[in-house]
């Protein structure tokens, strides 16, 4: 028998949990498990709840007594123990499969997966396992979508944008012609990229979005709908950077008019939309983009040129600039946290605080993935923890309380179908509030509720 | 020597007198400088020896101007000669003119006129009366007894002999004047001392000597006599005088002063002149002896002065100052010997102690003898017979014994190829084991073994073999370099050919043997678009040119440029598509190949340009700025240059030597390479010659890389290897690179980071860093970082191409098991 001991306090910040601040005297072998027993004992629970402990903001993750050790704290010291009730894994809830690769996932607020396929449609799919339809209106894979949150689409009449490889942006609007079933339209189509359209992205207030293109530039556009008399100043002198817009928009609109002869015959009748203002910096393909805090009209931007860009939205200067060491394939900001997440070809997640400017090293650097990290999102609920997905085929949630491993590791089944060793690429993942759906090589759409 | 003992004799002379003068030659007269300034002396010396015969001639002269006096007048004679020499010498009077005197007669009759001086110095108790005047005149006197005495000897030699040895003719005179008037004689001898007969006289008639030896005389106190004499008999003690006798005596005696007391025979004995004369001597520091000459002249037995008229009137002959023909025959004999080899030094005979160390060995030496220590060591004993086994046992454990299979695999097994070469038998006991069969064969082949094989040691090099290592950086400090499987491309159905990235790295291209070529996208690995042609696809290749978005497919016999229009940029899509609408337009007629406008169903394929070349197309590389195209056509072992812009072909190369592997166009300059089956041959396009021709040495070349910096090329052969060159240096590899196992397939630089990979038919590729150094004085650094594995082996191919990410340092691979990876 261990006879060493150390004297703890346990607080939780809940309520529910309050205990005694009196040091208790417990063996310092004791785990997570122990101190959860203690913990369940001491409040008197018939039913044990699992605890997380936390000492100074980090996650206990081994015995008490490893802990000291590595932190050289002697056993005479009263040690503050926060406990939290532990977060149970995510259950795989559904699986769904679809036609072909998933680039992008959007959960809207209505329980609908807005699904981008590089098939070149957009698919809607809402928990019941059933499409709801399919928007058709790309000529190439569709490479990213995001949705307008409901109370400004009925501002801007637009629900919907998506960015695809043919170097354009579709807004979709929803159409209630229909009551039964959900419909959309396209909006307007955008032209100014000459590249594939990686990563799209509203601002909080709905107003603009933000598209990001391999051509290594990003673009600023409106949300609401172009005004008539645009589209002919649009058509007499052309787009900026675009050559000759007539030969390709009257090539890719006969195109359409073959292919979708069945579906749609009202292309004729599309706006055409420009971008209000062009942000370039990046040296290399603009991989992703997220919108900064409500406060300041910033939002980030990374790339392959391992770049990190800070941009403001209204004067379109590239304020600062992080440079890190490896590709970055994926960013995102929380709200809560203020902290930016990204994910990197070097397989690394990395925890950047945007307001540090001083460095180019990342607050933190998460490993765990054996493959690129391909998409990172905070959780809208927990200032600590968010999920990424990666070409390893596994999406993680981790907690940057936990800074030695992940959370939780979700694997996916995997398809055998193949010739290659390596496992299904994940490409798109999205977390809100209690749903996370992922996706990728494999087509299927992976649903699971934490 | 005379002529030296002289020299010396006259150096002190000439000493002796420069110290009493104190002249500014007693410096050179130093002792140790003395033989150093032999030759200086020399006419000081002559001078001397001048000085000398003047002297001696001037008291010959005295003399015979003195002939006929009497000896008052010849002594008086003598002294004013004394006083002229001490004059001219500087001299003391005394000393020089006697030893002067004595000197001239030293030579012959030195010894004889010396006895007869010591006979002839008066005795005291002879004398008498006499002996005050001798005290007077000491030294006249002395003079006139001893001329006296020389007539007592007999001369037998010629008088002029004699008197060339310096015997005075005075004397000579005297001796032959007197000689028969013996009375005159007598009465010269008159009122002088007697001659004692025997020479030892004065000790013969003296008292019987005391022989009691060295006692004290005081023993002898008591009685009343002091000795014995030499008969025995007692010797009286005579009659001790009291003081005030011995006082009246000396009072008395006017020659008490120079009487000294004899205690052994209780005597006082006078002292005689010539006593008293060494005493004074002896006082004075001189030579006791009077007659003794410290300088005496030489006598020159040969005359040193040459005869001034020769014997013979002969003239010299020639031989004496021509040198001898003979001999100098002989000396270029012996030199031609010596340096023909015939004649050489023979190596030193050992000395004796060496000999007998080799010879003896040193049994108890403490000291290892290192040669004899080395031959033992040399000695190889032969190698040990197995120890016996089990098997050999006359009774061996039955697991050892064989069973009926064994023994009838033993017995199907060539001899030479078993195991044991007997069965294990079994015996009950040890005296039935029968005569071993094969004893005395087995002895035989291994007195054979012993005696034919040689045996040699085999010399172990104590190398550290960590120093063999050359000293490299650690690869985790180059990074980054392509480490890990990242992104698969999958789709393929058979082998893919040929790869190939757009110059923005967003976009790869592969070429299959199932007859389709694919775009991808790099970062997803998702597969944008298929083209399906009719002919296995053996090269694609992206036009590197920015402006233009555009690629060449060979499938088969023809070449297709291929826009992609869903991936173009709209505005290289205008200028790729005018550029192949001016190309039709402006094409002049066409010779070696037809540029083909497609036909519809190649439109669909997005295809603006077909060339049908009728051969087989292996290889296609574009010039960096995206107009040229080299096309290898292994089948006619010809090179075309398509031009893009004027739809034109070139041959620049009517005939080739060796067949065409691979062609590659230098990155900077404009210069083409081509590399043939053996070597690879650089050529400039603009002057139309050779530059240089590189020659690995390998036997098949498979493929070519120029360094983006365009001084170094790597080189991959089918029989493995990988050289590095470089153009500045020789046409010989800088670095020879063995370590594929199989053939090496491809090679290529990194345009972006200092990497370069080779891919090899064992499904590996490797990965070096080279640091190409802007320094031309230091070489290129190269050091292997990585081997990645993951391509399959199929029908024993591996991987057949490899490139460079643009922008990253990533590697695509494609290989003969269907698959196309990303390695970053």
């Amino acid at each position: 028998m261990n006879k060493e001991q150390v004297q703890i306090i346990l607080f939780s910040k809940l309520k529910k949990y309050e205990l005694p601040q009196t040091p208790i005297l417990v063996p310092t072998n004791l785990k997570r498990y122990g101190l959860s027993e203690i913990v369940n004992h001491l409040l008197g629970n018939e039913k044990p709840i699992p605890f997380d402990f936390l000492i100074e903001g980090l996650f206990l993750r081994s015995s008490l007594e490893e802990y000291l050790n590595s932190k050289g704290i002697s056993t005479e010291n009263i040690i503050n123990i926060e406990f939290i009730e532990s977060l149970k894994p995510p259950t795989s809830q559904a699986q769904f499969p679809t036609s072909s690769w998933i680039s992008s996932i959007k959960i809207a607020q209505d329980n609908l997966f807005y699904v981008a396929s590089y098939d070149s449609t957009i698919q809607v799919w809402n928990t019941q396992n059933q499409c709801e339809t399919k928007l058709v209106g790309h000529n190439g894979p569709v490479k990213s979508v995001s949705c307008l949150p409901e109370i400004h689409s009925q501002k801007y009449k637009l629900d919907l944008v998506s960015g695809s490889l043919d170097q354009t942006v579709i807004g979709w609007s929803k159409n209630t012609d229909n009551k039964n079933a959900i419909a959309f339209d396209q909006a307007y189509i955008g032209y100014g990229h000459t590249s594939s359209i990686d990563d799209i992205t509203f601002t909080l207030d709905g107003s603009h979005f933000i598209t990001a293109s391999s051509d290594s530039t990003l673009k600023l556009w409106t949300t609401d709908l172009p005004d008539i008399e645009s589209q002919k100043d649009i058509l007499e002198n052309g787009i900026e950077g675009i050559p000759s817009l007539a030969n390709i928009i009257s090539e890719k609109i006969s195109k359409k008019s073959k292919k979708s002869k069945t579906t749609n015959s009202e292309n004729s009748e599309k706006l055409i939309k420009v971008s209000k203002t062009t942000f370039k910096g990046h040296t290399g393909p603009v991989t992703a983009v997220v919108v900064g805090s409500s406060a300041n009209n910033i939002f980030y931007s990374c790339g392959m040129d391992h770049s990190i860009r800070t941009w403001d939205i209204i004067t379109g200067d590239n304020t600062f600039t992080k440079v890190g060491n490896d590709v970055v394939l994926s960013i995102d900001y929380s709200e809560l946290s203020g902290l930016l997440v990204t994910g990197h070809t070097d397989n690394v997640v990395r925890v950047w605080d945007p307001r540090i400017e001083d460095t180019n090293l990342a607050s933190m650097n998460l490993k765990g993935h054996s493959g690129w990290v391909k998409s990172t999102k905070w959780s809208s609920e927990s200032q600590y923890m968010f999920a990424t997905a990666s070409y390893d085929g596994t999406s993680k949630i981790w907690d940057i309380r936990s800074t030695s491993s992940s959370m939780f590791s979700l694997p996916f089944p995997k398809t055998k179908s193949k010739t290659s060793e390596l496992p299904d690429k994940l490409l798109a993942l999205d977390w809100k509030s209690k749903t996370l759906v992922s996706g990728g090589q494999s087509g299927d759409l992976y649903i699971h509720s934490s | 020597m005379a002529l030296k003992s002289n020299r010396k004799r006259t150096i002190r002379k000439a000493f002796q007198v420069q110290e009493k003068t104190s002249s500014p030659f007693v410096q050179n007269f130093d002792g140790t400088e003395l033989a150093d300034n032999d030759q200086e002396q020399i006419p000081e010396l002559d001078l001397s020896l001048e000085s000398d015969d003047t002297i001696n001639s001037d008291t010959n002269q005295n003399d015979k101007n003195t002939d006929g006096d009497d000896d008052s007048s010849d002594s008086e004679n003598e002294d004013s000669k004394e006083e002229k020499v001490v004059k001219k010498l500087g001299k003391k009077p005394n000393k020089v003119v006697l030893e002067n005197e004595l000197v001239k007669i030293d030579g012959m009759e030195n010894r004889k006129t010396r006895k007869e001086k010591r006979s002839s110095i008066p005795n005291p108790e002879n004398s008498g009366s006499s002996s005050e005047d001798e005290n007077n005149t000491n030294t006249k006197s002395f003079f006139d007894i001893r001329r006296e005495e020389n007539f007592e000897g007999e001369y037998s030699l010629d008088p002029k002999v004699l008197y060339k040895l310096g015997v005075r003719k005075e004397d000579l005179g005297e001796q032959y004047a007197d000689e028969t008037d013996i009375n005159a004689w007598i009465k010269n001898r008159e009122g002088l001392p007697q001659i004692e007969a025997d020479y030892d006289s004065d000790s013969s008639t003296e008292m019987p000597t005391n022989t009691i030896g060295n006692v004290p005389i005081e023993w002898y106190n008591e009685y009343d006599h002091i000795g014995y004499d030499i008969d025995g008999k007692k010797i009286a003690k005579p009659k001790a005088d009291d003081e005030m006798e011995k006082f009246l005596k000396n009072a008395d005696d006017p020659a008490s002063l120079i009487k000294i007391r004899d205690e052994l025979n209780q005597q006082d004995i006078r002292l005689t002149n010539e006593e008293l004369d060494i005493i004074r001597k002896v006082q004075q520091g001189e030579f006791p002896d009077a007659q003794f000459d410290p300088y005496e002249d030489t006598v020159e037995w040969f005359t040193s002065k040459t005869m001034e008229t020769p014997l013979t009137a002969a003239p010299e002959p020639k031989k004496r100052f021509v040198p001898s023909k003979w001999e100098h025959k002989m000396v270029m004999r012996i030199v031609r010997s010596i340096r023909n080899g015939n004649i050489y030094k023979k190596a030193e005979p050992k000395s004796r102690e060496e000999e007998s160390k080799t010879r003896f060995y040193d049994i108890w030496s403490t000291e290892p003898n290192e040669k004899l220590r080395n031959e033992a060591a040399k000695r190889i004993p032969p190698p040990k017979m197995k120890l016996p086994d089990h098997t050999e046992s006359y009774h061996p454990p039955p697991e050892y014994l064989f069973t009926e299979e064994e023994i009838k695999q033993w017995e199907d097994t060539p001899r030479d190829d078993r195991k044991l070469n007997y069965i294990p038998r079994d015996y009950s006991s040890l005296r039935e084991v029968p005569l071993y069969s094969n004893l005395i064969s087995e002895r035989f082949q291994r007195s054979l073994d012993l005696y034919l094989a040689p045996r040699m040691q085999r010399t172990k090099l104590n190398i550290d073999p960590d120093s063999l290592i050359p000293k490299l950086p650690d690869p985790k400090d180059l990074l980054p370099y392509p480490t890990k499987k990242s992104v698969s491309y999958d789709g393929h159905t058979d082998l893919v050919r040929s790869i190939s990235v757009d110059h923005s790295g967003t976009w790869l291209l592969t070429g299959s043997d199932d007859n389709t070529v694919r775009l991808y996208e790099v970062l997803t690995g998702y597969c944008v678009k298929v083209w399906k042609f009719d002919d296995a696809v053996s090269s694609v290749a992206w036009n590197p040119n920015k402006e233009i978005c555009m690629f060449v497919v060979a499938v088969g016999e023809k070449l297709h440029f291929i826009i992609p229009k869903l991936v173009a940029d709209p505005n290289c899509l205008i200028v790729s598509e005018l550029l192949v609408k001016n190309g039709f337009e402006n094409k002049s007629a066409q010779t070696v190949v037809n540029w083909d406008k497609p036909t519809t169903k190649e439109s669909d394929l997005e295809i603006y340009i077909t060339v049908d070349h009728s051969t087989p197309i292996k290889q296609l590389v574009w010039h960096r700025k995206g107009d040229y195209l080299g096309v290898v056509l292994p089948n006619s072992n010809t090179v075309l240059i398509h031009q893009l812009s004027k739809q034109t072909t070139q041959k620049p190369f009517n005939k080739m030597n060796g067949l065409v592997q691979k062609v590659c166009f230098h990155p900077i300059k404009p210069w083409f390479l081509v590399a043939t089956q053996r070597n690879i041959r650089i050529y400039n396009l603009m002057q139309q010659n050779l530059i240089k021709t590189l020659m690995p040495g390998a036997k098949w070349i498979s493929s070519l890389d120029v360094h983006p910096q365009g001084d170094n090329v790597i080189m991959g052969s089918y029989d493995k290897k990988v050289c590095w060159f470089d153009l500045d240096l020789s046409s010989m590899p800088y670095k020879t690179i063995r370590y594929h196992q199989f053939a090496v397939r491809q090679v290529c630089y990194s345009k972006a980071y200092p990497l370069f990979a080779s891919c090899s038919d064992d499904g590996s590729i490797m990965l070096f860093h080279n640091t190409v150094y802007s320094d031309l004085l230091q070489n290129p650094l190269i050091v292997p970082v990585k081997i990645l594995k993951g391509h399959l082996i199929t029908n024993s191919l591996g991987v057949l191409d490899i490139v460079f990410h643009p922008t990253k340092p990533w590697l695509f691979s494609c290989g003969s098991d269907n698959n196309v990876f990303l390695w970053s």
